[in-house]
């Protein structure tokens, strides 16, 4: 009994290394994993809101009765919204097209563009 | 039997083992879901992009209608009064006779080079006009297709003629008047 208690003796402690080991190995690879998770749900998000944030200031526009030929800057947040109304003369005031650029972190998440027709007879 | 059961030698690997593959699968569950999130939300963009540059053309095209009318304002009046209609209809049709043949409204809104804002090849306009009881049916299909995304959209308008009782040559009638837009809906 006794040499058998000799020979299990450090037999734990080297076994906790082992895992120990394999467990930080595993658990770096996770954190890895895990890291790009997060990193991808942000970048996502950022998508999204500026998304909606492009998408609610072209439809306000396509809505509104007048429009001004200009180039304009919001800040939402993190985001910054670029306005860039164009008046296309060839269609003698009745037609103007709309830029809408959505950037984050000096990085452009969302650029959308449409035409906003001026009632000009109402 | 119990010998085997009583011996642990192993099981904090095991343990450990069993933990980080729990782990693993986990985390690649979670990155899968993000990444599949992540391409859902750029799709999402993408059929939002689409469908507005579809509308843009639309657009342009119903403006392009609008002008096309007031030019057949203009021809017309330059006519007896008893022909206006006529001419007024025949100049949107593409029938009139001292006028090279043109293909009228629908040739025009047909005829890609006209566009000054969507030159590309990425979209289709198609237009007919049907004649109504009163009026003219004016329809207009947009199709815009990228990244394997295609949107469809369809505008109906009436033409009216202005009405004979108001005073000819019509001057305070403009083209804007004429036309009705009846629906413009999502196809596809």
């Amino acid at each position: 009994m006794k040499n058998v208690k000799t020979y299990n003796s450090g037999f734990t402690i080297i076994e906790l290394l082992f895992a120990l080991t394999i467990f930080s190995i595993l658990f770096i690879a996770v954190s890895s994993l895990l890291m790009t998770t997060i990193k991808i749900s942000e970048t996502s998000k950022q998508q999204y809101d500026a998304l909606i944030l492009a998408q609610n200031h072209l439809e306000m526009i396509k809505a509104s009765k007048e429009v001004l030929k200009a180039k304009e800057r919001y800040q939402y947040g993190i985001y910054d919204i670029e306005v860039d109304i164009q008046d296309i003369p060839e269609y003698g005031g009745k037609l103007y097209k709309v830029i809408i650029e959505v950037s984050a972190y000096n990085r452009i998440l969302e650029k959308i563009e449409g035409l906003k027709i001026v009632e000009v007879w109402e | 039997m119990c010998k085997i059961m009583q011996n642990k030698k192993g099981a904090v690997l095991v343990f450990v083992l069993l933990i980080g593959s729990v782990m693993i699968v986990t985390g690649t569950a979670l990155l899968s879901t993000a990444a599949m999130n992540y391409k859902m939300k750029r799709l999402n963009s993408q059929v939002k992009h689409v469908f507005y540059t579809c509308e843009a053309v639309m657009e342009e095209a119903y403006i392009m209608s609008v002008e096309y009318i007031e030019d057949a304002l203009t021809y017309a009046r330059g006519k007896e009064q008893a022909s206006f209609e006529k001419s007024y209809i025949n100049f949107l049709k593409g029938n009139c006779m001292d006028l090279p043949p043109s293909g009228g409204i629908v040739g025009i809104l047909k005829d890609k080079s006209r566009y000054i804002l969507y030159k590309d090849n990425c979209y289709r306009i198609d237009s007919k006009l049907l004649e109504k009881i009163g009026f003219y049916q004016l329809e207009i299909i947009s199709t815009y297709s990228e990244n394997n995304i295609e949107k469809q959209l369809k505008l109906i308008c009436e033409i009216n003629t202005p009405e004979m009782n108001d005073n000819f040559p019509f001057l305070d009638i403009v083209a804007e008047d004429l036309i009705d837009i009846v629906d413009w809906k999502v196809e596809r």
